[in-house]
């Protein structure tokens, strides 16, 4: 268990890792512009040094030309640090819009298979949290990665002619770090870890119950829940203190090299200076400035790898992002091209959205210009998903891309029909220009005609977020909106499910009548064919089978 | 907790001061030992002390570091957990009848930014003050030059932090809102599948996510400039102070302590002026929460006392819920012991919130008399406890299967529980045992087994009266006969209501009603 999620999430590692390749001008950019500002930083410092040796030894104020060269590189110091900021924020623009764009791509080409997948608030949160976790991962981390490699081996280079005793310090320090985190580690890491994991799940739980509201005080447990909560989160402090104080330690080795080499290096040098240790350096002995210069570089040593601790947590934010990203992201493409009517499609098989089990065997079946087929089968049984597949949002297993119906000639009534935040006029018109005799005419129809008289503002009624309108009144004003666009090829999905009874046949008539000219598919639990249609898709057991109609067959309805 | 804080607090200032103190007298150590080391005899500079002081100063830093984690963490549990249950009252209490999950993660985040407001802002902001005032004396003692360089480089640093703050301030409350619009604009995209080829569908989304990233984009612009701002006056003053050391100080080691205090001004200042953005989302936080916090009712009714009924007859006159933008008739009807009620009506005619009402979880219009007595003098408990509302998607808690029946009879045993499920067809659950653990990281029930499991809490509660929001709904054939047996077996010592979409025949119902006017 735990070596599969290790195993995990290296993939999920390489995963990241193989994505930022995507951004590599813009992360290597702000790697070198890094360097360059700290190129930049250490010759201004070595000219402070420089400065500081001629008040001190000298005791005489520094010559305009070491002055100005510190204004200059000082200068340069700020404007490559400026230019990386202006790199990284451009670039954490890109990643964001990347990613929701790539997001928006899948859920367009795949529509309700792939969006049913995850509730609302996933979601909302793929395209909000999980997306800025990767862009600070991008941005952040993964450059800081690569400068807490690069700044202390360019500071090293640079103190090893200086002095190697210090240069001896840094080098021993620096691979220490790690070596002691894991030291210190090995006890705390799986405690801290579970440490957090406690957290972790006090968090969810406290969110569990907070949605379990209704469900809390239907049986009154809401005292008796909250003194649960308290007890929990009092209890993980007592357990958790004690191994946190371990964790601590680890986090504080860096600190601990950090400050004890700046120490070290000031007494070194002092006392060389002073005369008490001759050796640590190279032959001529050292100069005041050198050693200055070696003190403020200490400090530089571990600034970058400093900073990559503050970033570590961006690192865990986006392995868990990329977890539930890389499988939306990453879905196989579908096997289809767009056709046109008549479509004579192949035998195949429809798969579940990520491309796995086989949801429905079809066979060869072709759909004509004018059809009405009738679509039937009990529920669950995968009628939806045909439909899916037809429109080409669902993956297919077939020998030759899957011809499927183009998206702009269809119009599609789903289940749950929406209800546009516009204006009851915009809501029927949807692009198109309608008289708005017509859309009476056409809201009468399927009886809206007294409720829309009830409207404040006739037809231009905004619909908002609370839309007057009951459910089945959704389901005619979709109707109405369906039967006023004329598309080309109209997708029914149990157009009557939601309707009163007595409306059914009302509806049903009407749109047979006005819907007579155009390709129909009529989704419908458990309806018996009418002389209205011209073909009978029946799915059973995953199956699905085309029974032979008897046209001209006695009208039922 | 309030010694954690301070403790942690007190080991935050004394861990910035080490580091700088540290700094500053290692810049001298070397000057100085560099003016000894020249002229050995002239003076005996005695350079155990600042060794050791160094050495000292470098142990305390470390001590100090670890402790402001330690107090600082436990002071943080501590606030969270305080907070959260202000949150967890103010939600369970309050009127908002459409705590939407979205909602509350977001109450669930601010709590977390308000409790780490100590860790991220204060002990930053406190610190730095502490560190400033030891400096001031510093310069007063030894190095009256500093003093100037002081008076120039506060004032400003106060400057860049508050324009800090108050920009980001305004940012983070205008991404707030606009998140939220985003949020609305993806439910809605998801939504209106079906409608996205037609008209302008996609405009909202659209322009929901260009508006997020460019605040978001101006937010991080905003938060990088004030670490450029601190830095530039650093390094502008630096450079001031390169250029015009006074005359009298030429030759002293003390000078050093100008050079490293501006080079040490971006990590002594730069914590704070980070701070601004933690402190401004503390304070919006703050802000959310005591809305939400003062919202709640302040008589919270008391879950103790609540007994079960006998009850024999119920009266509905005029009732309807009492609820904005919601159209749905009144009922008018009496129910006897042993009788069903079927009220049916299509989606959205306000089927759910008639039964929330009548089982007081919504407010009502018109009156409701049980066994003649008025429903709403009743205690709240009481009335839940006897109006048994079965929700229509029943809530599965994160937690086990055996936790998630006792809700609804704390002291029941597991032969009771098993049984339960048994009368409503989940063997295959409870073939697992009660200790699996079920919802979002457990097992995840089917819409049907949910449904089941609604109907067994409602069993093992032996309300009188049940309130059944659609039980039927997501059901096989063979579920819904099942279930409708249960229930015509269950009615003789109970009131049940049943409110569905669609007619259903195998319930013989006393009263069928229809909420389509």
């Amino acid at each position: 268990m735990a070596a599969e999620t290790a195993r995990d999430k290296r993939e999920l590692a390489a995963w990241l890792r193989a994505e930022g390749k995507r951004f590599h001008p813009s992360i290597l950019g702000v790697v070198g512009l890094s360097m360059a500002a700290f190129a930049a930083q250490v010759s201004a410092l070595f000219l402070l040094a420089t400065i500081a040796q001629c008040w001190v030894i000298d005791g005489q104020r520094a010559s305009i030309d070491l002055l100005v060269g510190l204004g200059s590189t000082i200068l340069l110091q700020l404007v490559f640090q400026h230019l990386r900021e202006h790199l990284r924020s451009k670039l954490a623009f890109q990643v964001e819009k990347h990613y929701q764009c790539a997001l928006r791509a899948q859920i367009e080409a795949r529509s309700l298979a792939l969006i049913r997948e995850h509730s609302v608030a996933s979601w909302q949160s793929f395209f909000t949290r999980r997306v800025a976790a990767l862009q600070r991962y991008f941005c952040d981390y993964l450059p800081q990665t690569m400068l807490a490699v690069l700044a202390p081996v360019f500071i090293l280079l640079i103190v090893l002619p200086f002095s190697w005793l210090v240069a001896l310090i840094l080098l021993v320090t620096a691979p220490l770090v790690p070596l002691f985190m894991w030291l210190v580690g090995m006890g705390a890491a799986v405690a801290h870890r579970e440490h957090f994991i406690a957290i972790e799940r006090l968090t969810s739980l406290f969110l569990d119950r907070l949605k379990a509201r209704q469900l809390l005080q239907i049986f009154n447990r809401i005292t008796a829940e909250r003194e649960f909560f308290n007890e929990a989160s009092i209890d993980l402090k007592q357990r958790t203190m004690k191994v946190v104080g371990l964790a601590f330690l680890s986090s504080s080795v860096l600190d601990f090299f950090a400050t004890l080499s700046i120490a070290l290096v000031a007494v070194f040098v002092g006392f060389s200076l002073l005369g008490e240790i001759n050796f640590g350096h190279w032959s001529a002995g050292l100069s005041m400035q050198e050693g200055l210069f070696m003190l403020l570089l200490a400090p530089l040593f571990y600034s970058e790898l400093r900073l990559l601790g503050r970033y570590y947590h961006s690192k865990a934010e986006a392995l868990g992002a990329a977890d539930e990203l890389q499988a939306i992201l990453d879905l196989p493409e579908l096997n289809i091209e767009p056709g046109t009517l008549p479509l004579a499609l192949p035998p195949f098989r429809v798969l579940a959205s990520d491309g796995g089990c086989e949801l429905l065997r079809v066979p060869a079946l072709t759909v004509n210009e004018g059809d009405h087929i009738l679509l039937s089968g009990p529920s669950g049984s995968g009628k939806t998903s045909l439909l899916e597949a037809l429109l080409g949002q669902r993956p297919v297993a077939c020998e030759t891309p899957l011809q499927c119906l183009q998206r702009r000639d269809v119009a599609w009534l789903d289940q749950s029909p929406p209800v546009l935040p516009g204006s009851i006029r915009e809501n029927l018109n949807l692009g198109q220009v309608h008289a708005d005799a017509q859309l009476r005419t056409a809201l009468d129809n399927v009886g809206l005609g007294e409720w829309l008289a009830q409207q404040r503002d006739g037809l231009d009624t905004e619909m908002g977020d609370y839309p007057p309108l009951s459910g089945g009144q959704r389901q005619r004003l979709a109707i109405a909106r369906l039967i006023l666009q004329q598309p080309r090829v109209a997708l029914l999905d149990e157009p009557t499910a939601h309707l009163a009874p007595q409306q059914r046949a009302a509806i049903t008539d009407l749109l047979q009548q006005h819907l007579a000219t155009r390709t129909l598919i009529w989704v419908a639990h458990g309806q018996a064919p009418t002389a209205f249609f011209t073909r009978h898709w029946q799915i059973r057991d995953k199956n699905l089978t085309e029974s032979p109609l008897a046209n001209g067959g006695t009208d039922a309805s | 907790m309030q010694a954690d804080r301070r403790a942690a607090m007190a080991l935050s200032a004394t861990h910035l001061t080490a580091g700088l103190a540290l700094l500053l007298l290692s810049g001298w150590f070397i000057a100085a030992s560099a003016v000894a080391g020249l002229a050995p005899l002239a003076t005996s500079f005695n350079y155990v002390i600042p060794a050791a002081m160094i050495r000292f100063l470098a142990l305390i830093r470390i001590l100090a570091g670890y402790g402001e984690k330690y107090f600082g963490h436990s002071a943080l549990l501590d606030r969270v957990n305080h907070l959260r249950l202000a949150v967890f009252d103010a939600v369970m209490h309050g009127s908002a009848d459409d705590a939407r999950a979205t909602e509350l993660e977001r109450l669930s985040a601010q709590t977390d930014a308000l409790a780490s407001r100590d860790i991220a802002a204060t002990f930053p902001i406190v610190a730095a003050g502490v560190l400033a005032v030891l400096l001031a004396l510093l310069a007063l003692l030894v190095f009256p030059p500093l003093l100037l360089l002081q008076a120039i480089a506060l004032p400003i640093a106060g400057l860049i932090a508050f324009w800090q703050w108050r920009s980001l301030r305004q940012l983070q409350q205008q991404l707030a809102e606009q998140q939220a619009a985003y949020s609305a604009a993806i439910e809605h995209y998801l939504g209106s599948v079906s409608l996205w080829y037609q008209g302008n569908a996609k405009a909202s989304i659209d322009n929901g996510e260009s508006a997020w990233r460019s605040t978001r984009h101006a937010l991080r612009q905003t938060q990088t400039r004030g670490d450029s701002r601190l830095t530039a006056l650093a390094l502008l003053l630096l450079v001031w102070a390169a250029a015009s050391p006074s005359e009298h100080w030429l030759g002293s080691p003390y000078l050093m302590l100008g050079l490293f205090f501006c080079l040490s001004l971006p990590d002594w200042l730069g914590a704070p002026i980070r701070a601004m953005s933690a402190l401004a989302e503390a304070q919006h936080a703050a802000n959310e929460l005591d809305k939400v916090t003062t919202e709640a009712e302040s008589n919270v009714p008391s879950e103790e006392s609540t007994e079960r009924l006998s009850v024999d007859d119920l009266v509905f006159s005029q009732l309807r819920p009492q609820r904005e933008h919601l159209r749905c008739s009144t009922l008018d009807l009496t129910l006897k012991r042993g009788e069903i009620a079927f009220i049916q009506g299509s989606s959205g005619s306000g089927k759910s919130s008639l039964l929330l009402a009548i089982a007081g979880l919504l407010p009502q219009q018109g009156t409701l008399y049980v066994n003649g007595q008025d429903a709403a003098a009743m205690p709240l408990p009481t009335r839940r406890r006897n109006l048994l509302y079965v929700e229509q998607f029943p809530m599965v808690l994160a937690d086990t299967l055996r936790q998630n029946l006792l809700l609804a009879a704390p002291e029941a045993d597991d032969a009771t529980l098993g049984d339960a499920l048994r009368a409503v067809g989940l063997e295959n659950v409870l073939q697992d045992g009660l200790n699996q653990w079920l919802g979002e990281t457990g097992r995840l029930l089917s819409g049907g087994e949910k449904k089941r499991l609604g109907l067994a809490r409602a069993l093992l509660s032996d309300a009188p009266i049940w309130l059944l929001d659609e039980p039927f709904e997501g059901l096989d054939q063979a579920a819904i006969q099942r279930i409708a047996q249960l229930l015509n077996r269950e009615r003789a010592k109970r009131i049940l209501m049943v409110v569905s979409h669609q007619p259903l025949a195998t319930l013989s119902a006393d009263y069928n009603l229809s909420l389509d006017s």
